[in-house]
């Protein structure tokens, strides 16, 4: 804590003698001691006014610790379905290096079919883990074995999390603390002998310092020191000012000798390597070398190399002239001089400084390469933490939060969107740029949101169209009338009558139309949905009734639909991506709902949980009804609107909605673990000429492929009968495109002629067949 | 591609010494990858049934499923540090340890049986009802058609119920699983 001396005082003044002297002179004197006096008050006043707002600042700046945000970990265990290229693949964005040797935390070699990976220590939500080493042993399944140092199997084990962002004040300023033993203490000692040589003696300010730095740059005839000590340089930095007026010299140097007062040489020096400004990424400011590691290097402190260490203290000249990104040539020649520093004041040996040197500046760019920056996804975090906490306790109170994210998913969210609409934009001659998109991706079971992307530039952080873009959904809408009806009794096989409708609303008429205008006569619920027929679909609506239908989608989203004219029935109703995600998920997760969260647990700085929201569910539908729809879903992307997808006979659910003229192109869709929901259209909301199919669908494919599809699970509640997709009939699939369907009493169906039942499936088919004798 | 039918084996017996009575009737549901089923499963992958394959729609075949993860040895370590969580009187991190083993195999009706009884501990029993619901929702679809896991779990539902105040209702559940012998 601070060093408590006391505050030297003004020597007192000589008593000044009163006989023998003129009343003129004497008066003289009393009024100068008066105005002295009083001048001295003031000082005295400034003074403390000083003291005061630079030990608050001081003190208060150590406990300003912006929230920091961590992803899901990957799990290892022997069993897991992850590549030697997935694990290396993690190892990679989390700054893992490989090295031969793997002596230090945060190295791994790889051989064939094994890794020897030594983990970071790192401080998880149950408990803290220590640094350790683990072999991994993959065959074609995955990962075959892990066990630790001497051979010993481990049942599971995680990598650190990576870290997705912080929640940095609105001024900018971001930074990752470091406690004292997390300084290597080369650091220490380079600082001194590059910045301020005279650190341990001097008392805040160096006269000896700034004329030796004077004569410095005087012979080299360019700024090559500055004379301003560590202690001036955190006070600047404190305050962000470069204005450089005399006054505020003096007020600086005030202020750095009052630090001095205060507080010890080493908590200077410390506070100094949490708060120095390293550079600007975007709107965020980087201080100190936590964030520093992190930014440049990709790496904690700890790990970073003598060389490493030279770049980022040769940046503090100037961050943005010596910016190892921008300016590799002039970092490399200040890194250079930082090493040579280092070797005359016999901090590293000949050795260390010869290699030191030889080796390029090896900045990685951290957002685009490994640890990344996703602000689409921190938006979501943060709407979830804003109930509980003030956007300033987020910005200072030092929390950890760990969430859902996925790294790999995001990856491929943000590969798959990015990619496909350039695609899109070359293959119908718009000019880049036209077309915007969304995605979110979540966790089919838990409503865990894996990833977000709240537009097409990954790392953008502007307008997050997941979040907060309202744009009518289409027929995305439309599993919502078919629920309602399974739900009035209806069955997928029972017929609808596509037939034109005319319809009043708000006193006009309403001639709602199929995508190809063609009317398709009876068909069965499944196809009215699969191949999302308008005219099926507003017909069945208005028989069960608008309201019957808004208050299911009400029920469903938490929120009463805007619209309660028969227009809703085709999606004429304005949802963002992430409220999709939330009526989709129900469906996916057979009629169980889990809002779409992004938080798993908030810890304070001292590791206590101080919030875990935890999972929850809410059955909103009914097994059967969830399960018939799961089919119907399914149907939609063997044989309807979705079988362009290349995973249409994957096993997978979903469906494609298209807002009026093509505004808006939108998919949905999920296998056994994922669901995605994707938007594209454009900003200025004219039309895109995409459809679902056209537009959405594309980028849904791309994710998946990176993903990878594993098939649903159709249950199986009921009997199942097998239709015709096309006209509600019995078949068999020798001779027309079939669905199984559950039905309540498959009797009443008719067979389709010449294509009955099929005899092979006889076990669940007796009944039936002796009925249509 | 049809899922490991969950008759459930050699863990099972581990499993049970692990869990509460009540819960041994489940089991920790791993997939071992090209397992092929026994016996025919009550539930279907969507491309089962047909005998001769319908031409794909497209000219670029589907990529190969995605294979699974198998999740028994790990559930099992995370269901022993949940347990010995709770034994020491933390909730939170018995609770914490489940969630991440329902992260790594969430369709498993145990683990969400599992959780919805930390729950009720926790005094949260509206949510603990939820949770045992999917609980029954999951071992019907794991086609674990003899009732075992879906017994506990209604029997925790009638627990939840009366601690919602709901006498009644929990004394209809229990009359009704009362007589049930898996």
């Amino acid at each position: 804590m601070a060093d408590r001396r006391r505050k030297r005082r003004p020597a007192g003044r000589r008593r000044t003698r009163r006989r023998g002297l003129p009343r003129w002179v004497r008066l003289t004197i009393l009024s100068g001691l008066v105005l002295g006096a009083l001048g001295l008050a003031a000082l005295a006043g400034y003074l403390f006014h000083l003291d005061r707002t630079i030990t608050s600042t001081f003190e208060g700046r150590r406990w300003s610790v912006p929230a920091v945000i961590y992803a899901q970990p990957l799990e290892l265990f022997p069993g897991a379905a992850l590549s030697l290229a997935d694990v290396v693949g993690e190892l990679e964005r989390l700054g893992y290096e490989a090295r031969a040797d793997v002596a230090a935390p945060g190295t791994y070699k790889r051989t064939d079919q094994r890794l020897d990976v030594h983990l970071r220590a790192f401080r998880f939500m149950e408990r803290n883990r220590e640094s350790q080493r683990i072999e991994l042993a993959f065959d074609r399944s995955g990962i075959a074995e892990v066990r630790d140092r001497s051979g010993r199997p481990v049942p599971l084990v995680r990598l650190d999390p990576l870290i997705v962002g912080s929640f940095f004040p609105s001024h900018g300023e971001d930074r990752l603390i470091l406690t004292p033993e997390q300084i290597p203490e080369l650091l220490r000692e380079a600082l001194k002998a590059v910045e301020d040589q005279n650190f341990d003696e001097h008392a805040g300010f160096d006269l000896a310092g700034i004329a030796r730095a004077a004569w410095v740059n005087l012979r080299a005839g360019e700024i090559q020191q500055g004379g301003s000590t560590l202690t001036q340089q955190l006070v600047k930095s404190f305050y962000l000012d470069n204005r450089r007026t005399f006054e505020r010299k003096l007020r600086e140097i005030a202020m750095a000798v009052i630090l001095e007062l205060r507080f010890d040489k080493r908590e200077i020096l410390d506070a100094y390597i949490n708060e120095i400004y390293l550079g600007q990424d975007g709107q965020r400011a980087v201080h100190g070398f936590g964030l520093g590691a992190q930014y440049y290097f990709n790496r904690p402190l700890a790990e970073l190399t003598v060389g490493e260490i030279a770049t980022l203290i040769a940046v503090i000249r100037g961050p943005s002239y010596y910016n190892p990104f921008r300016h590799p040539e002039r970092a490399l020649a200040r890194r250079d001089l930082v090493l040579g520093k280092m070797r005359e004041q016999a901090l590293i040996d000949e050795a260390t400084y010869v290699s030191s040197v030889d080796r390029p500046l090896e900045v990685v760019r951290g957002s685009r390469t490994g640890g990344a920056y996703h602000p689409a996804f921190l938006d979501l975090v943060r709407k979830e933490l804003t109930d509980r906490y003030a956007e300033a306790d987020l910005a200072t109170a030092g929390l950890r939060i760990f969430t859902t994210l996925q790294p790999k998913v995001q990856d491929a969210v943000e590969r798959a969107l990015a990619d496909t609409l350039t695609d899109l934009e070359r293959g119908r001659d718009m000019a880049d740029g036209t077309l915007q998109g969304a995605v979110v991706v979540t966790a089919n079971q838990t409503g865990d949101v894996l990833a977000v992307a709240g537009g097409r530039t990954a790392g953008f952080d502007g307008f997050n169209r997941a979040l907060d873009a309202r744009r009518p959904i289409g027929s995305l809408i439309k599993p919502v009338v078919y629920l309602a009806a399974l739900e009035q009794g209806w069955h997928l096989a029972s017929p609808v009558a596509d037939a034109p409708v005319r319809l009043e609303q708000s006193g006009r008429v309403w001639t709602p139309t199929n995508f190809d205008d063609e009317v398709h006569g009876e068909v069965p619920l499944v196809r009215g949905l699969g191949d999302s027929l308008n005219l099926a679909t507003v017909n069945l609506g208005m028989r069960l009734g608008l309201d019957t239908v808004a208050d299911r989608l009400a029920g469903l989203t938490g929120t009463p639909p805007a619209n309660r004219f028969p227009s809703l029935l085709l999606g004429a109703e304005a949802m963002t991506p992430l409220d999709v995600a939330t009526l989709y998920g129900t469906f996916a997760s057979g009629g169980f709902q889990s809002t779409p969260h992004g938080v798993i647990a908030v810890l304070d700085e001292s590791g206590v949980p101080v919030a875990q929201p935890n999972l929850a569910v809410d059955q909103r539908i009914r097994p059967e009804h969830a399960a018939a729809l799961g089919r119907a879903l399914e149907a939609v992307m063997r044989l309807g609107t979705g079988k362009s997808s290349r995973f249409s006979r994957a096993g997978t659910a979903g469906k494609t909605g298209t807002s009026d003229d093509y505004r808006d192109s939108w998919f949905a869709g999920y296998d056994d673990t994922h669901l995605a929901v994707v938007w594209v259209g454009r900003d200025d909301n004219q039309p895109a000429g995409l459809t679902g199919a056209s537009g959405a669908l594309k980028v849904w494919d791309g994710i998946m492929t990176h993903l990878g599809v594993r098939p649903i699970l159709l249950a199986g509640d009921g009997d199942l009968a097998t239709i015709e997709y096309d006209t509600g009939l019995l078949a068999n699939d020798d001779c027309a495109e079939v669905v199984r369907v559950p039905v309540p009493d498959e009797a009443a169906l008719r067979s389709k002629p010449g294509c009955g039942i099929n005899l092979r499936s006889l076990g669940d088919r007796v009944r039936s067949w002796f009925d249509n004798r | 591609m049809v899922r490991q039918p969950l008759t459930c084996r050699a863990p099972r017996l581990l499993l049970a010494g692990l869990l509460t009575t009540a819960l041994a009737g489940g089991c920790a549901t791993g997939y071992p990858p090209q397992a092929p089923p026994d016996t025919p499963a009550p539930e279907e992958r969507p491309d089962a049934p047909p005998a001769t394959p319908a031409p794909p729609p497209t000219a670029e075949p589907a990529p190969p499923a995605r294979p699974a993860s198998n999740t028994e040895a790990p559930t099992l370590a995370l269901l022993r540090q949940s347990r010995r969580a709770a034994d020491g009187g933390d909730l939170a991190g018995a609770i914490a340890y489940v969630e991440r083993a329902i992260r790594l195999n969430p369709r498993d009706a145990t683990l969400w049986l599992a959780l919805a009884r930390l729950q009720l501990q926790a005094g949260q029993p509206a949510r603990a009802e939820q949770l045992a619901q999917k609980a029954i929702a999951l071992a019907g679809e794991n086609g674990d058609g003899q009732g075992d896991g879906r017994r506990a779990a209604w029997l925790l539902v009638a627990d939840a119920k009366e601690a919602q105040g709901q006498a009644e209702a929990a004394a209809r559940i229990r009359e009704r699983w009362r007589t049930y012998r898996g």
